[in-house]
């Protein structure tokens, strides 16, 4: 029996540590330890995702197709083992773009309530 | 710091899948550790820190949900062994509780086998094993030899003090037992107290420490005003309501004060299992010692017992070569006394050195005991096992045909093991803790924790071993079937019938649970015969009261006016027939053996010695029938005469006429003297129903002591209280006396046997029980594996009841040859037990009613077990059997 190809609904919500992935890579190929780093810049240190979760999520998205493996550059100097490196696919970001407009809608009501700082319903 | 973390963190990563781990291992290690050096040096340690824990807990839980991923996915993965663990652990979980029967029959045998085993061991301990506040190495015992044989453990006071003062490398400390009346004005419970006397060194050779107070000082070795006493920390609970400023109060033990200065630690009652104390009393203190007896200058009276402590660097052997030489001087110096006496110096045990015979002996029976039980229930699950492997065959051939590897059944098999050994283990524990409460309960005194958890232990390792080990020797043989042969054949079909081994297990159960149950019935036949038994002297409305002058404090010239005084106010109370003084009576359970001999000659034999006065007989309600009884002129100017049991009579002149004979005897070593035979009385009791009826009375004129023993003979009990106030009457400061009937005295000795014949009793029902579940799993399983045989025979037009016979009698072959193994076994042992024990009364038969009785119970057992699998077998639909497969 052949299984049917899951659509972006069937994914919806998404777990917090692959929408941070996703985010967290925007447009940029980046390695693990890279897809660390980058959430917590962005978001100063608030997110933050443990390295058996990471990893763990990667295999699995890049199973589902969320996101692609690269072969290392050639150039990699960042020292430590070879690194493999990971860019969004097009499936990708439209589960990140569904996501986020599935949290816009529950931030809607939350702001009508007043409790979102600085955004008013 | 963060190469240590990030060593751990490789070794947590573990609990990722294989695959995983090989293709992102080495980057989640990096990245780990690059994200701790880089918080170290950002946000500081304590923020790393928390980084490594919750990165340790995410790493293991991540892990292990990709592992159920994993499984989810691919089930019969041969990857990583924790998979295949749970894998195997569920199967097993799933095919044990699909033979239900199987399941059970394990169980049950392990769940009362190893609680009984446990149970066992537990008593062992303790009953065997020194008390805890006691420092057992280096602690010995001096017993003496006596013409290089008759190990005796009694010391006289001159002996013990001339070894103790010579340097021997020991440190030598002497005990002897005693009661004491504790005063009612001293505390809210008065009452007898037993009572150690001890040198005042005890504690310390011991290596017991004394808290709250102190132990003994040496000056209170000295006679003194006040004596000092310690006591126990049970009877400070119980007796004293735990007062926490005992120290520094005194009791009234009889006449004397005693001031409290110490505690003994919970849990010791004494160092010895037969001198249980709950008080310790300086040894000077001791009634014997204080009256004006020569007790402390007699060489020739033993009265004390000797423990001792090996100094530092001195062995055994060099101990009791410098006590041996001590002895060897004394026995030059004082031949009359000490000569053939020697010291030996062994290893102390709680059974003391003068029982480590019986104590050998106990502790066998106790791991004999033990070891059946648990053989026991290896045979049941070898039976069981192997049945259900070999039932299992083709199923295991058709796994291994399938591409399952050799490994992975052994381990499957295994793990069935494992899980019947584990609940086996909790069941039993779980069995054992009840029993244990059960038996706290009964002896009043709850089984300390860290026992209950030693057995516990003892549970589930012995469960464990004993399943695993077994399940091993199946688990080889079976995991290389003959694959084709075994789905070659069919199901059902009846080729496979129990084996040899479990034929032989069931046989060796029941020649094992037999003997026990007829021994049992032994015992409780002979209790009937202890009561309806002869005794030789008439029991019913006879009293017994026991005073000790020493302990009342009389001095040696009151002794004989007291005596005469108390026979005559108890003589006047009306209902009383008969008065009479001696130091003992038949049946009242002290020891009083023995040795005499002809006079002139070496040879002896042993008799119980009993000190009498005039009218003894005919208040016990003995007949005389040769002679005379002793009379009130035999006092110590006269001759000294005897009188004598006509076996005792028979014994050293046989067909002879004994009166007029001497014979030499003596109460202790140095009092050795020669009576003339006055008169044969008929065969009566000795001191217990077991003891023979061979016994010697000589006048307590001649021969005094300061135990006595006032009989009575009376209408009816109803006096008692009449007889106590009389004696009260006479000294108001005396122990309230203890009056017992003769029969009490008896019924108190069967009671004891009763509690002994629970104890084997409960083991054999228990033994047979176990018996009874193998029997039913070995022809349950029988029965399973011939189904088809069974069908084709109903098809052929067996009837049900054919079938049902067929089935019983299976049942019936494999317990016969137990049977009478065990009738065998069981005659034997009783033959040994009755050399051994119960000479006056052949109280304990072994009559072939009892012996008819074990054997059909154990048969009717065996039935029943058989029952329940023969039913399924003869409501075996023959269509269905033959559809089978």
């Amino acid at each position: 029996m052949a299984r049917k190809t899951p659509t972006v609904e069937d994914h919806l919500p998404l777990r917090p540590a692959i929408y941070g992935i996703l985010l967290a890579l925007g447009d940029n190929d980046l390695h693990g330890y890279g897809i660390m780093q980058s959430l917590q810049e962005q978001t100063d240190g608030r997110e933050r995702i443990l390295p058996g979760t990471l990893y763990a999520s990667i295999a699995r998205m890049v199973e589902d197709g969320m996101v692609e493996e690269l072969d290392p550059p050639a150039d990699d100097s960042s020292g430590g083992p070879q690194r493999r490196y990971y860019r969004r696919t097009a499936f990708g970001r439209a589960l990140a773009r569904a996501e986020s407009e599935r949290l816009r809608a529950l931030l809607k009501i939350a702001a009508a309530q007043n409790m979102v700082h600085g955004v008013t319903g | 710091m963060s190469s240590l973390a990030g060593k751990l963190f490789g070794w947590l990563l573990r609990s990722f899948p294989e695959q995983r781990r090989g293709r992102y291992g080495a980057e989640m290690r990096d990245a780990f550790q690059r994200q701790t050096a880089a918080l170290v040096r950002e946000r500081g340690r304590l923020s790393a820190l928390r980084f490594v824990m919750l990165s340790y807990i995410d790493v293991v839980h991540t892990g292990f949900q990709e592992r159920a991923r994993e499984n989810r996915r691919y089930p019969l993965s041969k990857d990583g062994w924790l998979t295949g663990l749970g894998l195997d652990l569920r199967h097993a979980v799933r095919s044990l509780s699909n033979s239900w029967t199987f399941t059970a029959v394990c169980l049950a045998s392990l769940a009362i086998g190893l609680a009984i085993n446990a149970i066992l061991v537990l008593f062992m301990n303790l009953t065997f094993d020194p008390p805890r506040a006691v420092k057992a190495d280096g602690a010995v015992e001096l017993l003496i030899t006596t013409g290089g044989r008759n190990l005796d453990d009694l010391w006289s006071y001159p002996d013990f003090a001339d070894v103790k003062r010579t340097q021997t490398g020991l440190e030598l400390s002497a005990f002897v037992t005693g009661t004491r009346d504790l005063r009612a004005d001293s505390v809210n419970g008065g009452g007898p107290v037993n009572v150690l006397y001890v040198s005042a060194n005890y504690f310390q050779v011991l290596g017991v420490a004394i808290a709250p107070g102190r132990g003994f000082t040496p000056e209170e070795d000295q006679v003194g005003s006040e004596p000092p006493v310690i006591i126990s920390n049970r009877f400070w609970r119980n007796r004293l309501n735990n007062d926490p400023a005992i120290v520094g109060r005194t009791l009234r033990l009889n006449r004397q004060i005693a001031r409290v200065v110490g505690v003994a630690p919970a849990g010791f009652d004494g160092h010895s299992a037969g001198h249980s104390a709950e008080v310790w009393l300086p040894l000077w203190t001791h009634p014997a010692v204080n009256a004006s007896s020569p007790i402390r200058t007699d060489r020739g009276a033993d009265w004390l017992e000797v423990v001792g402590r090996l100094q530092r660097d001195v062995s055994i052997t060099q101990a009791n070569r410098a006590v041996q030489s001590v002895m060897a001087g004394i026995a030059e110096a004082h031949p009359a006394s000490n000569k053939d006496r020697r010291a030996i110096v062994v290893p102390y045990t709680v059974q003391g050195g003068g029982n480590a015979h019986e104590g050998l002996l106990a502790r066998t029976m106790f791991l004999g005991l033990s070891g059946m039980v648990l053989f026991v229930v290896c045979l049941n699950l070898t039976g069981m096992v192997t049945v259900r492997t070999a039932a299992r065959q083709r199923e295991l051939a058709l796994r291994l045909a399938m591409g399952s590897s050799r490994m992975r059944l052994m381990r499957h098999l295994l793990m069935e093991s494992a899980v019947i050994a584990l609940l086996g283990g909790l069941l039993s524990s779980l069995l054992m803790a009840v029993l244990l409460r059960v038996m706290g309960a009964q002896v009043g005194q709850p089984i300390p924790v860290d026992v209950t958890i030693t057995a516990v232990a003892v549970c589930v390792g012995l469960s464990a071993l004993t399943t695993i080990v077994i399940g091993l020797s199946p688990a080889l043989r079976f995991s290389r079937p003959a694959l084709l042969a075994s789905l070659k054949e069919d199901a059902g079909s009846g080729k496979r019938r129990s084996g040899r081994i479990h034929k032989i297990a069931t046989s060796v159960q029941t020649a094992i649970a037999l003997p026990l149950l007829i021994i049992n019935g032994m015992f409780l036949q002979g209790t009937r015969v202890m009561s309806e038994g002869d005794y030789g002297f008439k029991v019913d409305n006879l009293l017994v009261a026991k005073i000790d002058l020493d302990v009342e404090g009389y001095p040696e010239h009151a002794v004989e006016s007291f005596l005469r005084q108390a026979r005559e106010r108890v003589d006047a109370v009306p209902g009383v027939t008969a008065v009479t003084i001696g130091d003992a009576v038949p049946l009242d359970y002290e020891r009083r053996s023995r040795r005499l001999s002809r006079a002139g000659e070496e040879e002896y034999v042993y008799a119980g010695a009993t000190r009498i006065t005039e009218n003894y007989f005919e208040t016990i309600g003995t007949p005389i029938l040769l002679g005379r009884s002793i009379l009130p002129t035999d006092v110590r100017t006269a001759e000294a005469v005897a009188v004598v049991t006509k076996s005792l009579a028979e014994r050293l002149w046989p067909g002879q006429n004994a009166l007029g004979r001497r014979v030499r005897y003596g109460f202790d070593r140095s009092s050795q003297t020669e009576v003339t035979v006055v008169g044969v009385v008929a065969d009566v009791a000795g001191s217990s129903h077991e003891s023979a009826p061979t016994n010697i009375f000589v006048s307590l004129w001649q021969q005094p002591t300061r135990r006595i023993t006032l009989v009575t003979r009376v209408s009816s009990q109803s006096v008692i209280p009449e007889i106590r106030r009389a004696l009260i009457e006479l000294d108001p400061n005396m122990t309230r006396p203890v009056i017992l009937t003769s029969r009490a005295l008896i019924e108190g000795a069967k009671r004891e046997i009763y509690a002994g014949t629970a104890f084997v009793g409960g083991l054999s029902v228990l033994t047979l029980l176990l018996a009874a579940i193998g029997v039913y799993g070995v022809v349950a399983f029988a029965v399973a594996t011939r189904t088809r045989e069974i069908g084709l025979r109903m098809a052929v037009g067996a009837s049900r009841v054919s079938v049902l016979r067929m089935v019983l009698l299976d049942g019936v072959k494999l317990a016969v040859p137990g049977i009478v193994v065990g009738s065998l076994v069981a005659a034997f042992l009783a033959h040994a037990i009755l050399e051994r024990w119960y000479a006056y009364l052949k109280m304990a038969t072994l009559n072939p009613v009892v012996l008819v009785l074990g054997a059909s119970v154990a048969l009717l057992t065996v039935l029943f077990a058989c029952s329940m699998p023969a039913r399924r077998a003869a409501s075996v639909q023959p269509m269905e059997a033959l559809r089978v497969d």
